[in-house]
């Protein structure tokens, strides 16, 4: 993976936070029972002019969730692609292993979900599948990293 | 592929981070590659060979099942 497509390195810790960010207000949502709508996030969404209904003139849609994904989405992007302090070839290569790894992983659980899961259930699975290889790239890309860090300690 | 930068990094008395400060990697990869977990590039075989003042074969080798067939 070329260095001139990842995020300076200062980006990282921000990356940690909107991550822990995501999670905490996924967690908070679940804990709810997914029905978390703060009202200060409604917003007011008139029908397009495709619609034939005459008798909406508007919806309101609560954009709690939609807040969540994008920290979700930027917070794991910035996390797993931004530089290491020394973003070497070692690094690089297992930037490109995690990645596939992570397609892997994320395309055989998918395949699994079409076969045993159908109709709603099915579209959560395809909700959360829309972040499972950052997920999936993240986790294994960082437990890599650390599991060389652990093994330096005993070094001089 | 086998290697003795660990032996002749301390003949140098050099520490895996001087090392890796002279070569721009980390310190994870200076270990990595005396512990045989990472095979280095063609280019960083070089460097590291260069900063030790060695030939490149006298620091890495080939295991016998990785040699190439005899051209003869």
């Amino acid at each position: 993976m070329s260095s001139r497509l990842l995020f300076p390195h200062r980006l990282k810790s921000l990356g940690l936070m909107l991550t822990l960010l995501a999670v905490a207000g996924w967690i908070l949502n679940v804990t709810m029972n997914y029905n978390l709508a703060p009202g200060f996030l409604d917003i007011r969404i008139s029908p397009g002019p495709e619609s034939d209904s005459q008798l909406v003139s508007h919806y309101t849609v609560n954009l709690y969730n939609t807040l969540v994904g994008i920290l979700a989405i930027v917070g794991l992007m910035l996390l797993g692609f931004s530089k290491e302090l020394r973003e070497d070839e070692m690094i690089r290569q297992i930037r490109m292993e995690s990645l596939l790894w992570a397609i892997y992983v994320n395309y055989a659980l998918l395949l699994a979900a079409m076969i045993f899961v159908y109709a709603d259930s099915f579209l959560e699975v395809m909700l959360y599948n829309l972040f499972t290889v950052l997920i999936f790239y993240n986790l294994r890309y960082h437990f890599i990293l650390y599991r060389q860090n652990r093994s330096l300690r005993h070094e001089k | 592929m086998k290697n003795n930068l660990r032996s002749e990094r301390l003949a140098l008395q050099w520490t895996q981070a001087q090392l890796a400060d002279s070569l721009g990697v980390s310190r994870q990869t200076v270990h990595s590659i005396e512990t045989g977990k990472y095979i280095p590039s063609a280019l960083l075989a070089l460097k590291i060979a260069c900063l030790l003042r060695k030939r490149v074969e006298e620091v890495f080798r080939l295991d016998p099942d990785e040699e190439p067939p005899s051209m003869s």
